[in-house]
């Protein structure tokens, strides 16, 4: 004991913040609370929790102002929290440094979920320094180093803008990637109204990867917010 | 008042000149021998001259004088048909004089006609206060010679027209405008209430409501005094009277309206959450109060069923909430949408993710088409559609049912078809489905639960996308949900 993770959840509403509680509790993971944004913060510092989940809806701070802050020195992950219908909101906060969002109403299936993504790909991060370099969900293997792509072990091939794509999402697994984030990431930061390309080509994407693509295994569509790879 | 027409009519001094230069010529004439054969012409020819061609009085005034001049001359000389002579020219001058008053009468009538022709054709074409008197000022500008300014009174305030916007009047500029706009008479130079003021001051408005007044400074000091000339503002003031009156007819009229609209909409609103969100709450309230005295059983089919209706009760009223949210977002402002060229993949398969649940016992085919469809929307809305047809088309079906989506390519728009095997729609109700809180006959839902906003919020996401939407019976029985979408981008999109 002790050594589970630590979760700071910064939300207002005492209800949610209840439910929060149990549900991590279950996976016996380590909670502190806070109702305000400014307590947070606080309590972010003198803790340094593992991952914090966070309600964009605050009464005494805007989130973005939150993550802003957090993100002067925090590293670890921020999952926000908000509602369905403020697509703009998740964009700027996951712009500002979330790592990925919840729309409220979300089940504890889909939060639990989510932290464990947000763990491991912590952990994935630092094994990639040591070199591990192959990922691989359901029938999709991916190589990144060998740049080599397999779908039900045979191999796919893609051009090498659909790698780049595809391998940005890998890095992110489980994650969503805004739109303009892959953007920058495979095109540059220079064709940044080009969003369309990123559509086009994860469309391709999906017809080589997919067996139905309308009904996507692997390459999920976030309406209006971007794409995120499953990784479990 | 009649001091100054008195002053008006007194004829000039050149005039008094003239008449009687013209006499000591005449007689001077007659001294030296000269016949009224040589005289008479001459003398025709100058009282046409100034009834003609000196404008105004005046020109009568030396005309007539003239005249009666001779006629003295001739009649002291006892010649009876220069009498004849004197008297004809006079009445000459008279049928000139005359003539020219009717032509001039004529001329401002014609000239009165377009000014108020253009006046109400602009005036009708403009809504709001500001926008009229601000329209008025500058065809009146352009059409008459006089200096006109426009005041509006607004509760206590007395505004005043400058360019395209209203500035408060200082205090002391108050009396006429208010006194006017009060008393509904006019006022200031020319009238005998204020006569020493610099303008005239008419009411602005209709008999029945007044809104301000209209000052008016003659070009011409004469045409304070000329009761033509100030019809002409007077019949201006009331045309613009009830350009205003009108418009605010229209703003009442349309406010009521949105009043009465809103009131409506609440009211099904309010009928619609307390019925049909009570509904759902209630099961939810009953199966965990049941699952609380169950707790000790654990782990049974029963208690499962109980959670799983639960969710489902939870995922309707969080599609409700969708789209409630959305009605208010159409019916509150005037809605801009983030348009974005989405590829048709993307948003269809995000509907069915969002339905997997719901959908899971319905055999689902899928066409779109081979290459990639890119269409400008704004895809959480268009989501929201799709969302919202699949639903119906599985809460209306039985659950083995079949259930289609379509999309392809017709002239320059998407075409975008959900179909099902449901209980359809009787054909006339066909349009009816899509208005806010209307659904299909009651023996037909079968006590299906809904709300009747689903079909109306799409209906007016596609429309404001541009497309259109419709249901259409199946062949075999059962729905076609058809819409579509532009695939051009506007420019302002």
């Amino acid at each position: 004991m002790g050594n589970e993770p630590l979760i700071l959840v910064i939300e207002d509403e005492r209800p949610i913040r209840n439910f929060l509680k149990s549900a991590l509790q279950t996976q016996s993971y380590r909670v502190l609370e806070a109702g305000k944004g400014k307590e947070g913060v606080s309590l972010a510092a003198s803790h340094v929790p593992d991952i914090i989940l966070l309600d964009l809806g605050l009464p005494d701070m805007d989130g973005i102002e939150v993550i802003k802050e957090l993100r002067a020195w925090y590293t670890a992950p921020i999952l926000i929290l908000s509602a369905r219908g403020q697509e703009r909101d998740k964009i700027a906060a996951l712009d500002a440094g979330a790592d990925d969002y919840l729309t409220k109403p979300f089940g504890v299936g889909e939060l639990l979920a989510r932290i464990r993504v947000a763990l491991r790909n912590r952990v994935r991060r630092e094994m990639e320094e040591g070199g591990g370099t192959v990922f691989s969900v359901g029938g999709l293997k991916v190589d990144l180093e060998a740049r080599r792509v397999f779908i039900d072990g045979e191999e796919v091939h893609l051009t090498p803008i659909e790698f780049k794509l595809l391998s940005v999402l890998v890095k992110n697994a489980g994650k969503v990637v805004t739109h303009m984030h892959l953007l920058r990431e495979v095109w540059g930061p220079a064709s940044t109204d080009q969003l369309h390309y990123v559509r086009i080509y994860m469309a391709g994407l999906r017809k080589k990867l997919e067996k139905d693509p309308a009904r996507p295994r692997y390459l999920l569509t976030e309406v209006g917010v971007g794409y995120r790879l499953v990784d479990e | 008042m009649q001091h100054a027409i008195a002053k008006l009519l007194i004829p000039t001094a050149p005039t008094l000149l003239s008449i009687l230069g013209l006499s000591v010529l005449e007689i001077f004439l007659r001294l030296r021998g000269v016949g009224y054969d040589t005289l008479g012409p001459l003398l025709l020819f100058g009282i046409v001259f100034s009834t003609v061609f000196v404008e105004g009085i005046q020109g009568y005034y030396t005309a007539i004088g003239i005249s009666l001049v001779s006629a003295l001359i001739a009649g002291s000389e006892e010649q009876g048909a220069i009498k004849i002579f004197g008297l004809t020219t006079l009445g000459v001058t008279f049928c000139i004089a005359r003539l020219k008053y009717l032509r001039y009468k004529a001329i401002l009538q014609s000239e009165r006609a377009e000014v108020l022709y253009r006046l109400s054709r602009d005036l009708t074409r403009k809504n709001g206060k500001l926008a009229l008197l601000a329209s008025a000022a500058s065809i009146l500008k352009r059409e008459v010679p006089d200096t006109l300014e426009f005041y509006l009174v607004e509760g206590n305030q007395i505004l005043k027209l400058k360019g395209t916007e209203l500035d408060p009047v200082d205090e002391h500029l108050r009396t006429l405008p208010d006194w006017v706009f009060r008393t509904g008479e006019p006022a200031g130079k020319g009238t005998e209430t204020l006569p020493g003021a610099d303008a005239l001051f008419l009411p602005l408005g209709t008999d029945q409501k007044r809104f301000g007044a209209l000052s008016v400074q003659f070009r011409d000091p004469a045409d304070y005094y000329d009761e033509d000339k100030r019809s002409v503002y007077e019949t201006i003031a009331k045309q613009i009277g009830e350009a205003l009156e009108r418009d605010q007819e229209v703003v009442n009229g349309f406010q009521t309206n949105l009043v009465q609209e809103g009131e409506k909409l609440r009211n099904s609103l309010l009928r619609s959450l307390s019925h049909d969100l009570r509904t759902p709450l209630t099961g939810i309230q009953g199966s965990i109060e049941l699952l609380k005295m169950k707790l000790n059983e654990g782990d049974t089919p029963e208690n499962r069923e109980l959670l799983e209706s639960v969710s489902e009760e939870l995922a309707w009223l969080a599609r409700m909430m969708d789209n409630i949210l959305s009605l208010t977002r159409f019916e509150s402002e005037r809605v801009v949408l983030r348009k974005e060229s989405e590829s048709v993949e993307d948003v269809v398969g995000s509907a069915v993710r969002v339905l997997s649940k719901r959908l899971a016992s319905h055999p689902l085919h899928i066409k779109l088409p081979d290459s990639i469809l890119m269409v400008p929307m704004e895809s959480a809305l268009i989501e929201q559609v799709l969302v919202n047809l699949l639903d119906n088309a599985a809460k209306y079906s039985n659950p083995n049912a079949p259930i289609e989506i379509e999309v392809g390519v017709e002239g320059d728009m998407a075409v975008f078809k959900v179909a099902d095997r449901g209980i359809g729609i009787a054909l006339e109700d066909l349009t009816r489905v899509f208005e806010k809180f209307q659904r299909g006959k009651p023996e037909e839902i079968r006590g299906i639960r809904g709300t009747g906003l689903g079909l109306s919020i799409c209906k007016a996401i596609i429309e404001a996308h541009g497309g259109t939407i419709q249901a259409i019976p199946r062949e075999g029985g059962g729905t076609i949900f058809r819409f579509t979408l532009p695939l051009e981008v506007e420019t302002n999109g």
